[in-house]
């Protein structure tokens, strides 16, 4: 394996014939190296174990096309030095048949310190902390009666990036990532299993013990879970699910959605929806928040990771934009979005949880995937918990549809803050006027 | 390795991330029909070259040591040409991505080393590295080798991608551009696009070596807009294994994708409750593929994951039930020679007549449970492992007409389009979304139109409330994540089929 720095043949080889072509206009360069170790668990014996390595060199090159701005990228192998001077008249061939509105690279950059990196997880510890994860899996899977381990997939390793431009911006980063799948399966009369999918950066970001006592308890919990009722009252969606149902929040809030015209955000305007009965929403991308799963030094293009606000009590303030869109709409470009931070409430969960009536608190739905325009959702329940005066039970099945922006409209943030990989914030955000689907 | 995150795949959707991808190839070929004096490039592009007597000979020496041992390389690539409002595009697509795994199996367990190179050296090292650090252990599992063979496979196209200059697929796709209706204000955007990508696969173990070099289209047209302030949107697609003669969208199609477009501002939620429902052949696969598909892939058996393991020769369908997984039918997205491997493609009977008769395996589970192989062993790219998966998986066609089943629809909803769906194989339960659902009153549709409808509700009980299966089978292509990840090309489909089903 070829170390990615500078001195790397393919990268050598491609600066030499970049100086070369006089077509090329502009052009960035992105080499990413990684190593990896993967383990799976079927029960609790291994069934696989697996060890990643590989290598590729990601040139982009914009050539003058009248008016516009055409670009093509060529994806390439740490032994493609050979090929360098033909894959860049490809790109260049490719990139003059199209064209945009021109835009500029970043220049150099003040980087942010940004923790991402977990030396636990290098190239060198990874195999070894991968079988210390898998050991602690195996002895906390074995420790919760009622429940037993169906099987466990365990990813973890480094990835160095270096990105160059002709604009003269270099930039080096270096990251770790370690992965969990856990599958519990709970024994009743009633058998069920709760699935665990659990990303951080940082090896001791991942809390075996209490990843395994959660999906344990949740597993025990769907023994004897039923259909809630139907109609309309207080759902909280837990931590986990946020990301998902935000996901229409974020594509409106983009520079690339405002420029096409397919936004229905306005800077400056409340976000569309109904007047609002509940807390004011506040929502940032912050690409700076330690071992966020999509904190970044830089961003694709080499924009300096930053934390932007999107959404100020209500109003839509200003999009995120890639370099490209920012450039466009005459902003400054904010990169690319990336964890996603909502400020906190002033009511704890377990106040949210126990209001007057009956309250659905979703702890994970089966697929969440809201209509990314209109911001409609309807979801199976696949963990969840009925509070009602005093009485918690398992719910599992049914539905709980509505709208993202209505539904902001009429939310409450817990107090607690969680981080969850990609999401800094509340531990769960209650919304009124969601509907219920079930019994 | 770049994953696919939730995330990523939530914001891009499944048809985008179906996009694919590339190393050194379909661009070069395309290149090299684009003039004569590009001969570099026309010769570049040897595949597979030395490689697979190169992994045979790193085949047999892991034999050496170990009782059974196979090398699968796998590649990914592709080009598109695309044209929206604000400009055009011709690039490399998707994931690119090129590696070779190596496997053994010590007795009782899998070692694989991936790398991402076909470097003969690199694949020397990873060689020697397993023969170093891996152990033969105790002999708990046998596995019988594939009976010999050595074959290769192409996709068969009417136009070959390689004959047509991206000059002229640029063209077309502006052409195709051109085709959308500009003249209603509303429409804000649309974005045509044509990917073409191409998937290379040799598979090496003893006695066998498979080579496959498959040619996928991906045509997608998307437009945008709306209507008093309320937001629209309609797509049409034409995806599949084949050449350009996928580049285009039939006249149908087109305005099939405008009235959709016209209907998407009126839409409202549905009113959540059980309906009486017909199922289009998109969202029959959509059913085909959520309750009998995942809940049947054995690897979950050896995990205690399915309930459907209990129901072996057991009724779990309607009588008139059948469903199939085959990925030897030419030409569709999830159709493939071989599987990663090394088993030569047929179709596998999964319900017959109602009854539960043949799960889908890849090699880890046939292995421990002891069953016959099937060719599902399947992986997203050379850095993710093999599970087994569904490739071409739908409802066999009954014996009444689709107008005989709509026109059975009394009082209820017809689901309409693709968009997503999940598994439960351990609780059984199920969650699709259908893009649209049309409601029905006195045997007549209203003109009320819903969306999304998303169906749940338990496995059995929708397949067992199957009453009519129409004769018009179709297969719907798509992307089929194992829980959310390792993504792989499938289709699902089936005919009209009318059962019911709680929607909200």
């Amino acid at each position: 394996m070829t170390t990615t720095s500078p001195t790397s043949p393919t990268v050598e080889a491609l600066r030499k014939e970049l100086a070369r072509n006089k077509r090329v206009h502009a052009w960035q360069l992105r080499s990413t190296r990684h190593v990896g170790s993967q383990t799976y668990l079927v029960k609790t014996q291994l069934e696989s174990e697996r060890q990643t390595s590989g290598e590729t060199h990601e040139l982009t090159v914009f050539v003058k096309n009248g008016e516009l701005l055409g670009r093509a990228t060529a994806t390439l192998d740490d032994q493609s030095a050979a090929a360098a001077e033909r894959r860049i008249d490809e790109s260049v061939y490719m990139a003059g048949l199209g064209g945009d509105a021109p835009w500029t690279l970043p220049t150099a950059d003040q980087w942010p310190e940004v923790q991402i990196f977990d030396p636990a997880l290098s190239a060198a510890q990874a195999r070894a902390t991968s079988r210390a994860v898998a050991d602690a899996w195996r002895a906390e899977a074995a420790a919760h009666p009622g429940v037993r381990p169906s099987s466990m997939e365990l990813f973890c390793g480094e990835e160095w990036t270096t990105l160059e431009n002709s604009a003269g911006l270099v930039a080096h980063g270096s990251a770790t990532r370690i992965s969990l799948l856990t599958l519990l399966l709970g024994e009743g009369s009633k058998p069920s299993e709760r699935y665990s999918w659990v990303e951080r950066r940082r090896a001791s970001d991942l809390d075996v013990k209490d990843i395994v006592g959660r999906a344990a308890e949740e597993a025990r919990d769907l023994t004897r879970a039923v259909v809630p009722p139907s109609g309309q009252y207080g759902v909280i969606i837990d931590a986990d699910e946020i990301v998902g149902l935000m996901a229409p929040i974020e594509t409106n809030a983009s520079g690339e959605g405002l420029y096409q015209k397919s936004s229905r955000f306005e800077v400056g305007k409340p976000l569309p929806g109904e007047a609002a009965k509940g807390e004011s929403f506040n929502m940032y991308s912050n690409a700076i928040a330690p071992y966020g799963l999509t904190s970044y030094v830089f961003d694709g293009n080499g924009v300096a990771g930053r934390r932007v606000q999107i959404v100020k009590d209500g109003v839509f303030t200003q999009p995120w934009a890639t370099k490209q869109f920012a450039d466009y709409l005459h902003m400054t470009p904010t990169g690319g979005f990336a964890n996603l931070e909502i400020p906190t409430g002033n009511t704890p969960l377990e106040t949210l949880k126990n209001g007057d009536g009956k309250v659905l608190y979703v702890r994970s739905f089966s697929w969440l995937t809201p209509d990314q325009q209109r911001g409609n959702f309807s979801s199976e329940v696949r963990v969840g918990y009925l509070y009602e005066k005093g009485v918690r039970t398992p719910i599992k099945g049914g539905s709980v549809s509505g709208s993202v922006f209505s539904a902001l409209g009429a939310a409450h943030y817990a107090k607690e803050q969680v981080f969850r990989g990609d999401y800094l914030g509340p531990e769960g955000i209650r919304f009124d006027g969601l509907t219920v689907s079930g019994a | 390795m770049i994953p696919i995150t939730r995330r990523r795949f939530l914001i891009q959707s499944g048809a985008s991330v179906a996009g694919t991808l590339l190393v050194s190839s379909v661009a070069e070929q395309l290149l090299a029909a684009t003039s004569a004096p590009r001969t570099a490039a026309a010769t570049a592009d040897a595949f597979p070259g030395h490689l697979v007597d190169e992994l045979a000979t790193l085949v047999a020496e892991l034999e050496r040591k170990f009782p059974h041992a196979s090398a699968l390389f796998a590649s990914q690539s592709g080009v598109s040409a695309s044209r929206d409002r604000n400009g055009k595009r011709v690039s490399e697509s998707g994931f690119p991505s090129m590696g070779v795994t190596l496997r053994v199996f010590d007795g009782s367990e899998f070692h694989e080393s991936a790398i991402g190179s076909g470097d003969p050296e690199a694949l020397r090292a990873a060689t020697r590295d397993l023969i170093k650090t891996v152990s033969v252990g105790k002999q708990t599992y046998e596995i019988k080798p594939l009976e010999p063979q050595a074959q290769a496979w192409r996709t068969t196209m009417t136009i070959d991608p390689a004959t047509v200059s991206l000059a002229d697929r640029m063209a077309r796709v502006e052409q195709e551009f051109d085709r959308i209706n500009w003249n209603d204000p509303r429409v804000k955007g649309a974005r045509v696009g044509t990917d073409v990508g191409q998937t290379r696969r040799i598979f090496v173990s003893r006695g066998r070596r498979l080579v496959s070099d498959l040619t996928s289209v991906n045509h997608t047209v998307f437009m945008f807009g709306f209507d008093k302030g309320h937001p629209g949107f309609a797509f049409a697609r034409n995806v599949g294994q084949g050449g350009l003669e996928r580049g285009a969208l039939t006249d149908a199609q087109l305005e099939r994708m405008r009235k959709e477009f016209v209907e998407s501002f009126g839409t409202e939620p549905v009113p959540a409750g059980d309906y009486e429902v017909v199922f289009a052949p998109s969202v029959s696969g959509l059913l085909a593929h959520e309750s009998f598909g995942h809940g049947v892939e054995m690897d979950q058996f050896v995990k205690d994951r399915a309930k459907a393991q209990e129901f072996l020769g057991k009724p779990v369908a309607a009588k008139i039930v059948t469903l199939l997984d085959d990925p030897s039918i030419a030409g569709h997205r999830g159709s493939y020679p071989f599987d990663d491997e090394g088993v030569t493609s047929a179709p596998t009977t999964i319900i017959k007549d109602g009854v539960f008769v043949q799960p889908l395996t890849d090699l880890m589970s046939a292995t421990f449970l002891g069953t016959p192989r099937t060719p599902n062993g399947r992986t997203q790219a050379w850095d993710r492992k093999v599970y087994a998966r569904m490739s071409n998986t739908f409802f066999a066609n009954g014996t009444s007409s689709p107008a005989e089943v709509l026109d059975s629809l009394k009082d209820g909803l017809y689901l309409e389009g693709f968009r997503n769906g999940i598994e439960d194989p351990q609780g059984w339960g199920i969650q699709f979304t259908a893009s649209t659902a049309r409601e029905y009153k006195n045997g007549k549709p209203t003109g009320k139109i819903f969306a999304p409808a998303t169906v749940t509700g338990y496995v059995p009980e929708i397949l067992s409330n199957i009453t009519m299966l129409a004769n018009d089978l179709e297969l719907e292509p798509g992307t089929c994540g194992k829980g959310w990840k390792e993504f792989v090309p499938v289709t699902s489909g089936g005919p009209h089929l009318r059962t019911r089903a709680r929607v909200s």
